[in-house]
This record gives C-alpha cells, sequence and structure tokens, in this order.
C-alpha cells in the first residue's frame, strides 16, 4: 500500500522511546509486548529510575532480554498476570494511586493497546503522557457497521459478524472510539458473490 | 479580516469590591442581546471620551439571565497607562462605553477529570465565570486564590457561597502562609488540568513547577494578558501606505497605528491572541509577547504590535 492510498484513522506504530520528563513512569505490556518495553528500558538506560517506575506485565513469557531487564532491577512495584484480561482488570487500581507527572507506556497486541488506551482515557490521560506500540498479533476487533456488534480477534480479510451473521469486509478505518476497525457487508453490491477468504492479519 | 464587533453599553451599576476593585455592569444599548460567555471570556472595553482612547482587555465575571448585560472587575493600577485609573475615576452610573464581542483564550477543558484554578489578586476574574461552567462535584474543583490580605480579596463572599470544602484562600504574609505551588502540583490524581491566573511571577511559578514535577503541558492552562508597558519612542514606516508614524512613549504601536485610521485585527492586546500579527521589513524588534515562537522572534520578520515595540529608531511595516 502506498502512502497515498492509506486510510488516515489506521494507526501507526514506531518503536517505544522513553520520555525524561515524566516523573513516574507505568509501563504495561501483554505478550510480545513485554520485548517491547525491554528494549525500551535498555535504550533508556540510566535516564529510567526504577524507582521511579511501576511494570505490569504478563500474557506470555518473557524472553531471557527481558527477563534480565525486568526481573533484576529494584522497580518499585512489579506485576506478573497471566492473561491480557487480568491486566486489563489489573490498570484502574494502578492509576487510582498515580498522580500527575506520570507516562503511560503500553506494548503489546494492537487489540490490547487500544483497550489500555481506552482506560487512560477514561482517567483523563492526554496523548503527551502516553507512548504506544503495537507489537504481536494484529488479530482485529471489528465492529459490524450494519448491526455494531464486535466480532473479536479477526485475521481474515472477510468474516462473519458475530452479531448478526453478514459476512462482513474488514476494512482499514480504525475507530479510536471504538477500539476496532470498521467491517461492512461483503457483497452489498451484488447479493450472493464473495471474494477468497484469506489470513491477512498476523 | 477584521472579525469584530464593537458594541455600545451603557454602565448601569457600579460596585466597590476592595479598595481598588470596582466591578461595572455593562448594559448593551437598546435592548440588544449581548453573546453567550463562557469562562475564561474576555472583552476589549474602548473609553471613547478619555483624554486618549484606551482600549483594554478585560475578563468577564458575569452575563446576566436575560443577556442583557456583562460585568467586569477592573483593578486601580497606579503605575497603568491610564485605563484603569479613568474607569475607577471617571466612568459613572449612566457613563457610555464600548465594548467588542467576547474572544475566549483562557477556555475550561470540560474532558478534565479534576480543575485546579489558581488565582493571585485581580486573576480570580476570570475563574469567576468558570465556576458557573463547572460541576460541583467533590473532589473534582479546587480554587487557590491568593491575596495581600482579605480585605484585597475580591468575590469573597460569593466564592464561599457557591464552593463547598474546594475554596483555599491564602492571605499571609508569611513564606508558610502563601500557597506552595510545588506542594499542590506534586500531588494532585491523573486527569486534573491547572489554570492559573495572576501577576506575572505566579504564572511562571506554576509553570516551572509542572514542568519540573512532569506535567504535560496540555494539561496547564494560563492567562498571559500584559499591560502593554512603556518604552522609547520611536518612528514606524509603512512601506506599503508610504506613511510615517511616530510611536510616543506612553503608546503602543498598535494605538499609533489606529490613530492613523489603519484598522489592524485584535482581541486580546496583551500580546497573546496572535490576531494583530504584522510583517516587518526593517528594524531591531523588541519583542514581548506571548505569542510568537522563539524561532520568529529571533528572524525579527514579525512583530505583535499591540505591546512590542523597537529598539532602533526606525520600524518598517509591510502595511
Amino acid at each position: 500500500m502506498t502512502e497515498k492510498d492509506a486510510i488516515r484513522s489506521q494507526p501507526t506504530y514506531s518503536p517505544l522511546t522513553f520520555d525524561a520528563k515524566g516523573k513516574f513512569n507505568l509501563l504495561i505490556g501483554c505478550a510480545q509486548g513485554i520485548d517491547a518495553l525491554a528494549d525500551m528500558v535498555i535504550g533508556a538506560g540510566e535516564t529510567l529510575d526504577p524507582s521511579n517506575t511501576e511494570i505490569l506485565i504478563g500474557a506470555g513469557d518473557y524472553s531471557d532480554d527481558a527477563n534480565i531487564f525486568f526481573g533484576e532491577k529494584a522497580y518499585r512495584n512489579f506485576d506478573f498476570l497471566c492473561s491480557a484480561e487480568e491486566l486489563l482488570n489489573a490498570i484502574p487500581a494502578v492509576l487510582d494511586r498515580m498522580k500527575m507527572g506520570m507516562r503511560l507506556y503500553v506494548a503489546g497486541p494492537e487489540q490490547f493497546v487500544w483497550d489500555v488506551v481506552a482506560v487512560a482515557k477514561d482517567y483523563g490521560l492526554l496523548d503527551e503522557e502516553l507512548h504506544i506500540e503495537a507489537r504481536g498479533t494484529y488479530a482485529r476487533r471489528v465492529t459490524c457497521s450494519h448491526c455494531k456488534a464486535n466480532t473479536e480477534n479477526v485475521i481474515t480479510n472477510i468474516v462473519d459478524c458475530a452479531g448478526c451473521g453478514l459476512k462482513l469486509f474488514v476494512y482499514d478505518h480504525f475507530s479510536r472510539r471504538l477500539r476496532a476497525y470498521m467491517g461492512f457487508r461483503v457483497d452489498a453490491e451484488v447479493h450472493g458473490e464473495f471474494p477468497a477468504e484469506v489470513e491477512v492479519f498476523r | 479580516m477584521i472579525h469584530k464587533k464593537i458594541i455600545p453599553v451603557a454602565v448601569t451599576a457600579i460596585r466597590e469590591l476592595t479598595p481598588l476593585i470596582k466591578e461595572f455592569t455593562l448594559t448593551a444599548q437598546d435592548g440588544v442581546k449581548l453573546p453567550p460567555i463562557s469562562g475564561g471570556g474576555h472583552t476589549v472595553v474602548v473609553m471613547p471620551d478619555a483624554d486618549k482612547p484606551h482600549k483594554n482587555p478585560y475578563s468577564l465575571v458575569a452575563t446576566s439571565d436575560d443577556q442583557s448585560s456583562y460585568t467586569i472587575a477592573v483593578r486601580r493600577e497606579e503605575m497603568g497607562r491610564g485605563g484603569s485609573i479613568y474607569m475607577h475615576d471617571q466612568v459613572k452610573v449612566g457613563s457610555e462605553l464600548q465594548i467588542s464581542t467576547p474572544a475566549n483564550l483562557f477556555p475550561i477543558y470540560k474532558l478534565a477529570k479534576k480543575h485546579l484554578l489558581v488565582a493571585g489578586g485581580i486573576g480570580i476574574t476570570p475563574f469567576m465565570a468558570y465556576l458557573k461552567d463547572l460541576p460541583f462535584l467533590d473532589g473534582t474543583l479546587e480554587l487557590h486564590y491568593s491575596v495581600r490580605s482579605l480585605e484585597h480579596a475580591a468575590f469573597l463572599d460569593e466564592l464561599k457561597d457557591v464552593m463547598n470544602d474546594g475554596l483555599f484562600v491564602y492571605a499571609g504574609e508569611r513564606e508558610d502562609e502563601r500557597v506552595n505551588l510545588h506542594k499542590l502540583l506534586a500531588d494532585q490524581p491523573l486527569g486534573t488540568h491547572v489554570y492559573v491566573c495572576g501577576p506575572t511571577g505566579m504564572v511562571d511559578a506554576v509553570l516551572k513547577a509542572a514542568e519540573e514535577l512532569g506535567w504535560p503541558s496540555g494539561a496547564v492552562h494560563y492567562e498571559v494578558f500584559k499591560a502593554p508597558e512603556t518604552g522609547n519612542p520611536f518612528m514606524v514606516q509603512l512601506r506599503e501606505s508610504g506613511k510615517t508614524v511616530k510611536v510616543g512613549a506612553n503608546e503602543t504601536l498598535l494605538e499609533a497605528l489606529e490613530n492613523q485610521g489603519l484598522e489592524i485585527d485584535y482581541s486580546c492586546r496583551g500580546g497573546a491572541c496572535g490576531l494583530c500579527k504584522t510583517t516587518v521589513l526593517d528594524g531591531d524588534v523588541e519583542h514581548r509577547d506571548f505569542y510568537l515562537t522563539d524561532e520568529e522572534k529571533s528572524s525579527n520578520k514579525l512583530i505583535m504590535p499591540c505591546v512590542s515595540r523597537c529598539k532602533s529608531d526606525l520600524l518598517a511595516l509591510d502595511l
């Protein structure tokens, strides 16, 4: 896809970089996102103060590299949880005791990252306070533009809507409000005419 | 484009709030309805009958329920250029003035989870309008109000009436009686926005503390109107119209241009809004505004004529 064809709402990501202006850091990583956090910690070096940093990771074994950087330093808090869902549930309690001056770093599968962003926005975080990187599966949450139901973990270009059952074309338009890509009836022009279903989002 | 409308008003009430602050009720003539205001909005008051036509920006304190009048509060500035003295000494009930349509350079960020208002002295005025726009939910609104002494605290009774727990007044001289801005900003929950209006020293202290504590710049709001200060006189060459204009020591460049009949768009007349930005062709600009970036200032190609002046004897403008 060329630059010109790109859908402007589709998020783009770059590797996390540490923002030394923050006084406290909260690092949240899910599955392969844990490696993304480790990369950032390595890059930050001495500028990242472990005693002002809390880490909340889970849903995957982390690599030896990550182990070195997360396991051996005296972070103010370090929690390892078993699933993305447990991670998401643990976040509000942490944000409740955080103060202005915090920077939040989130890495993991795209769907997870935007779920965390939604929680952060509920707490009034501005984009300046929020650093994100998608790493891991790009499986999509798809909102049906006809029945509004969400279909989770979509990896194919065409999917059966979990709500109304229509075959949906999974489009690149991404809604930050709904945290989902848009899907619309694939055979809207000629009913019953379906292109081949292929895996595209890994 | 000049998008300003001048509205004729009459003074219908004057209230002495403190020994130095008077509140004026400005009522539109002929039953005209005034535009609605939002917390933080201001208007420019034009004093046409003064010996020189002052145009001073004032925060809007309130609007009447029927939209027929606004109230403003004016502090008497002995060291100012005369506008506030004129308001205090010459303006009476029945006096006729003009005001500009309101603009707002200091709006409330409605998505904030908590609003932390920091006022110093006459800097309380925009917050009086804020309080009408903000919901009074416990823990989501605090006003920290510093004054020289309680005698100088305008609107104190009104504030006590409308605010529950969130009002903190600092009226002491001692260090431990004054607001500790660093401590205040160090202990705020996520989603807090701070708004400061007061003397330059107080605004600077909030900006400094916020930066040191890692606050994102988007959560820090400040009103930076600054009364234009006097300076050395200089000559201005208007290359487009071929005129040469003298700017006196006690006059701003914008006023001198207006006296020549030039219509220059403006809103704040305090170096904040950017509307009067003018292209410089020659001369050494003395920047006194808050609007231009450091890069723009050092390029010496732009000037905000409402506050800025010229260090050299001659300034050439593209007008």
